[in-house]
């Protein structure tokens, strides 16, 4: 029970809070439907009464059709309000596409604050399936927090004005009739924990087979050149024969509820017509009390199918909803609170500074300590695995440091504001990751006010600009997923048009030697010199010409910073870079 | 334009997923008679009771047919029962093969596919569309089939009460039938617009979700969520339009179908009650009847969306498994050999029409030759080594193994030969283990530890866990560098015979590409290779290095007489020993 109102208040508050007046149109719309519903059977008793009046006493009906006329014009009238009343479900959709709007924008939005730590654990596919399937699909969150909701209320409504119909018409038989029914309500509770676990299982066969296919997708050509289509197959099935497993314990679960409902309501039925049919011959009620009874007997059928329906998918829209709410409650690893705003970059310190990944993994880097002022450009040398590229991510603090502290122009990097700090960043991935649109949407990279200056500039600097004018659609050009049908190199460099062009303090470049060649960056840093001066650069490379470019060396060793200083110097003092520039250059 | 003709087509070529099926077919089909049969007798029980069992105020005979309604209640549940199941287990064990073909089908694509169509419209049409066929059966079979039994079932009954009346009530619906269709017709490009939309906004969150991290670090929040929010706001706009339409629609077609119908039956029978020639149970059948009369009607239109949307679906479903597999363009499939050469005869090749990314290209590489392509990047390098994994074919030109034009080989087994290591690493979600031998357990753990000890990363990769440790699902916690070495010991565990790199040992520092150089010198020694390289230092060693510049090969030749006769290559080699020269002078 207490399952059940955690997510209604969910509901409530995500969704209804914000659109109270619809609650009460859709309640009026639900009683007046079924109070439509429920005056065709009267009416039609109505019929039957008088014709059987008709039948028995000829000499009092002198136009037996005008008032039979007159039932009928009973009927029309009904008959228009419930054109009106039609429009009811109408509404219902209306209100569930809303939803589905709202708690996606939401639930997206709480996935781009998340971090590392988040994506490590939903994969892509997971996330997507969450915020698609789980919301839109019947019978999912958005169709039960408003059609389930009130279809349930509009049978409950249609199950007690019937039941009120069938007490003023005789309340003997009601009585004799609903006995049976509360046994269906005793049978749900019971089943229901079960019903909530099949719903959680099937969700995640769902998810794994979305997983298994961004996987596939996305890794296509190693699958294909190391030909091991057959292992995914193989895959693929297993993951199709749980799924086919769970949702198949789901409908024989769900259908076996279903008939015993079934079963429930026909004895009711069958309940009616001996005692009904007895009342009738003993002559406590007309022929048409007795018709009219049945039918809102009959009436209460589907609603009674329907009600534990309800709750059955409302026990799956639970699943769905406990699911959107894990995203959103999986933690921040210190969520950046500052509110200092970085207007120019001075200087960075790094100041003892120790990271690991994972609270018991060995530390990755153990007491870092460097200082870059203004203008000044660092590369960071080291062996593969020492820490280069994780000094970065601390650097923008995608990572944060476990013990120690990055300071900024003197403020400590949990007290500024992330915000103020990224936009002074330019930041240059090892993979260039692009985005469906077109080159220059991919290097403006929703940047407003860019004058023709900022972006040409932009594109000479990073070396694109002669190859944007040569493709046919020009910096129109669209580029696919992940930037297919552009080579490494042009992906990268448009890649770093797209972090020069917003005029960083800070140039941040996580090894770029993969699809830059030397020729190139020699052309970059000239042009950098030249344009961006007062940049302060850091740079990771594993290419030895990349020190010519820059001011200072730091050389990670093991986690730790053997040394900063210039080349040269480095060279004369330590003999461990000197070893390793040794072998580097015995090539 | 006749529509109607492709809907029959798509339902047609489902119809081989039932062969397999047949048994539940039948037995779901012959459920569904029951039940409908069931459903008919019921009000004639109730008219026979009205009619005949009150007036003749026969109590024992009220209890009879009361006991025809138990075992007719009994009889329909178990049956219904029986239909629901195994009509779910048909449709589930259906759209689980339809899933399974169409994975299957998609992996044998060629390359060029997977560049046109992100992975979040793949994932969308296996799943999503899938799911969607599945409502077919659900809705289309169990109610609109059982539906259209129990419609004729009915009207045999009433033609047997009243042919004069049933005659006269029948005249509307194949008018009402008409109206809905035209109404159904229209709707369904909504529909289509919207499955539409929903592939795209599936996109839209996989690509940003996968780049969630250029997308904080540029402080772009806001305009990811506004373009999420555009695609959003498109597919409701285009489904609250059709639910608008489709709601008026039914609501009005409601009220023709009840009110009218009844006033109708009223109108019509009343007069021959009153006068003695009908019953009231008549009339009560006919008004039970009537009601039920519409029902396949009111079923198609509360599925409506969900049928369309199912149509749709199985058309893109069909319409990929029309798509040729990359098999089809080879023109045979012999069985491959590599004992002399390959070569790259007048080889031209573009992406898009009229940018030419290969022209005229001519390479030889020897049996257990290194040859080495170099030039700067976008020159047509990589595009090389795609072209010889048959991941596309020239446009003009051909490849030739041993003398055997590519195209004519079994790729399966020509790319078994090839240990590829390229630029993009994909890392799988997944250990150590599965990552270097990609799930083939046909290679043990010795020598997936053979392998990356070869590679020098056995320390680093395997702390923690070990060959057990789970990496995650872009490789981001382990360094670029060391992903690099894993992918290497990708290629080496599955012993090929050729090894292709592509710019794959640039991004490793020079210490731990020496010690590479060290393995793969060893792994080279009885290999042939081609290397793509940015970095000429790998490549001194070279047999004969290829010169691209703007997808020509201007020089050939080995690093002396390259250095002698070509000033661009003698440019580039500068660039990286200008360093070296002042390193040595200290």
């Amino acid at each position: 029970m207490m399952k059940i109102d955690k997510h209604i208040v969910w509901i409530w508050k995500n969704l209804w809070s914000g659109y109270k007046g619809f609650i009460f149109l859709l309640v009026f719309a639900t009683i007046l439907s079924t109070a439509v519903s429920v005056s065709y059977p009267f009416v039609f008793k109505m019929l039957l009464d008088k014709i059987s009046s008709i039948n028995e006493n000829r000499l009092i009906h002198f136009q037996p059709m005008k008032e039979i006329y007159k039932i009928v014009w009973i009927f029309i009238s009904i008959g228009i309000v419930r054109i009106f009343v039609g429009l009811y479900p109408g509404l219902r959709a209306y209100m569930n596409l809303i939803f589905e709007y709202i708690l996606r924008k939401k639930y997206f939005n709480e996935i781009l604050k998340k971090d590392y730590k988040f994506f490590h654990k939903f994969r892509t596919g997971d996330l997507v399936t969450r915020l698609t399937e789980d919301l839109s699909d019947f019978p999912k969150i958005c169709w039960f927090s408003c059609s389930g909701i009130f279809r349930a209320f509009d049978s409950f409504s249609k199950i007690i004005f019937s039941l009120a119909m069938m007490f003023v018409l005789s309340w003997k038989l009601t009585l004799f009739s609903i006995l049976p029914l509360p046994l269906m309500i005793v049978i749900f509770f019971i089943t229901s924990e079960n019903l909530y676990k099949r719903f959680r299982l099937n969700q995640e066969a769902i998810s794994e087979i979305n997983n298994q296919l961004e996987m596939t997708f996305s890794g296509v050509k190693i699958i294909k050149s190391f030909v091991c289509e057959e292992k995914y197959k193989r895959f693929f099935k297993t993951a199709l024969d749980r799924k086919f497993h769970t949702q198949m314990e789901l409908v024989k679960l769900d259908t076996r509820l279903q008939l015993v409902y079934q079963y429930i309501d026909q004895f009711a039925q069958i309940g009616v017509i001996i005692f009904g049919g007895y009342m009738v011959i003993t002559g406590d009620i007309s022929v048409g009390t007795f018709f009219a009874f049945y039918t809102y007997l009959a009436m209460l059928v589907y609603p009674m199918l329907d009600l534990p329906q309800l709750l059955i998918s409302g026990k799956q829209a639970f699943v769905n909803i406990d699911r959107l709410e894990e995203i959103k409650d999986f933690p921040i690893t210190n969520p950046s609170t500052g509110k200092i705003n970085i207007e120019n970059v001075d200087s960075i310190k790094f100041r003892n500074v120790s990271f690991m990944y994972k609270e018991k993994d060995p530390y990755l880097l153990r007491n870092i300590d460097f200082e870059v002022k203004r203008g000044e450009r660092v590369v960071i040398i080291g062996p593969v695995g020492a820490g280069k590229s994780t000094i970065l991510s601390l650097l923008t603090g995608i990572l944060r440091p476990f013990q120690g502290k990055i300071i900024v122009n003197e403020t400590p990097l949990e007290l500024v504001n992330m915000v103020s700090f990224r936009n002074k960043i330019g930041y240059i991935p090892q993979e260039p990751l692009l985005f469906s649109g077109t080159i220059r949407e991919n290097i403006e990279f929703g940047l407003i006010n860019v004058s023709e200056k900022m972006y040409s500039e932009a594109i000479s600097v990073s070396q694109i600009e002669k190859e944007i004018e040569n493709f046919s659609d020009k910096d129109k050009t669209i580029i696919g997923q992940r930037g297919v049908n552009l080579s490494g190199g042009q992906k990268q460099r448009i890649a770093i048009a797209r972090a020069l062009i917003r005029k960083p303090e800070i140039l941040i470049l996580d090894d770029i030697t993969a699809s830059l060649d030397a020729e190139n960056e020699e052309r970059l840093w000239q042009d950098i010199g030249r344009i961006f001066k007062e940049i302060t650069c850091f740079i990771v490379s594993h290419r030895l010409s990349t020190i010519k470019y820059v001011d200072n060396v730091i050389f990670i060793e093991d986690g730790r910073v053997v040394g900063k200083d210039r080349h040269d110097n480095m060279v004369n003092n330590f003999e461990s870079y000197r070893d390793y520039i040794q072998e580097w250059s015995k090539k | 334009m006749p529509k109607r003709k492709p809907d029959l087509k798509i339902i047609l070529r489902i119809i081989p997923y039932f062969a397999g099926e047949k048994k539940l077919f039948i037995i779901g089909f012959i459920s569904m008679l029951f039940v409908s049969i069931a459903n008919i007798i019921d009000p004639l029980i109730l008219g026979h009771i009205i009619d005949n069992v009150i007036p003749e105020k026969d109590i024992s005979k009220l209890f009879l047919f009361a006991g025809f309604f138990v075992l007719i209640t009994v009889f329909s549940g178990i049956v219904t029962y029986i239909q629901t199941i195994v009509m779910s287990r048909l449709g589930v064990s259906i759209i689980t093969r339809l899933k399974k073909n169409l994975y299957e089908h998609l992996l044998k694509l060629p390359i060029s596919y997977f560049d046109k169509n992100p992975v979040g419209a793949l994932m969308s049409r296996v799943e999503s569309d899938s799911e969607n066929v599945m409502q077919l059966f659900s809705s289309f079979s169990i109610i609109i089939i059982g539906n259209f039994i129990f419609f004729f079932a009915m009207v045999i009954v009433l033609m047997f009460k009243n042919p004069k009346v049933t005659i006269q009530i029948m005249i509307p619906i194949p008018f009402l039938f008409i109206a809905a269709l035209i109404i159904i017709n229209y709707l369904k490009r909504f529909f289509k617009k919207v499955r539409e939309l929903n592939a795209e906004i599936i996109s839209v969150l996989t690509e940003y979700i996968q780049g969630i991290s250029i997308v904080q670090l540029f402080n772009r929040e806001t305009m990811t969520q506004n373009i999420l929010d555009i695609k959003s706001k498109k597919k409701f706009i285009v489904e609250r339009n059709a639910a608008f339409i489709e709601y008026s629609f039914w609501s009005l077609y409601g009220f023709l179908i009840e009110i009218l119908f009844i006033v109708l039956v009223i109108l019509l029978l009343a007069p021959n009650v009153i006068a003695g020639i009908t019953t009231i149970g008549t009339l009560v059948v006919f008004v039970q009847y009537g009601r039920r009369i519409f029902e396949p009607l009111v079923q198609i239109s509360e599925n409506l969306n969900m049928i369309q949307r199912s149509l749709v679906s199985l058309t893109r479903i069909f319409s990929i498994l029309d798509i040729e597999e990359e098999k089809a363009s080879f023109t045979n499939s012999r069985v491959p050999t590599f004992n002399n050469s390959i070569v790259f005869e007048n080889v031209s090749f573009e992406y898009k029409k009229n940018e030419p990314v290969l022209n005229n290209i001519n390479i030889e590489i020897k049996k257990n030759q290194k040859i080495a392509l170099v030039g700067a990047s976008g020159s047509g390098k990589t595009t090389t080594v795609l072209l010889l994994c048959g991941f596309y074919h020239p446009i003009k030109g051909r490849i030739l193994i041993d003398g055997i034009d590519l195209r004519s080989i079994n790729i399966h087994e020509w790319r078994k030969k090839i240990g590829l290591v390229m630029q993009d690493i994909f890392m799988f979600p997944g250990n150590v283990l599965e990552n270097v031998r990609i799930y083939d357990d046909k290679i043990d753990e010795e020598r997936v530890i053979s392998s990356l000890k070869k590679v020098q990363i056995d320390e680093v990769i395997l702390r923690d866990n070990g060959l057990k440790r789970e990496l995650t699902e872009r490789g981001q916690n382990i360094s670029m560098g060391e992903r690099q070495l894993l992918s290497f010991a990708r290629a080496i565990v599955f012993s090929p015979e050729m090894i292709v790199l592509d710019e794959a040992t640039s991004s490793v520092d020079p210490r731990t590409e020496r010690r590479i150089r060290e393995a793969m010198n060893d792994m080279l020694r009885d290999r042939t290779s081609l290397i793509v390289a940015h970095r000429l230092s790998t490549v001194l060693n070279a047999d004969k290095i290829y010169l691209f510049q703007n997808g020509n090969i201007i020089n050939e030749g080995s690093h002396e007489d390259l250095m002698e006769k070509s000033v661009e290559y003698k440019k580039l080699v500068n660039l990286q020993f200008l360093s070296r020269k002042n390193d040595e002078n200290r």
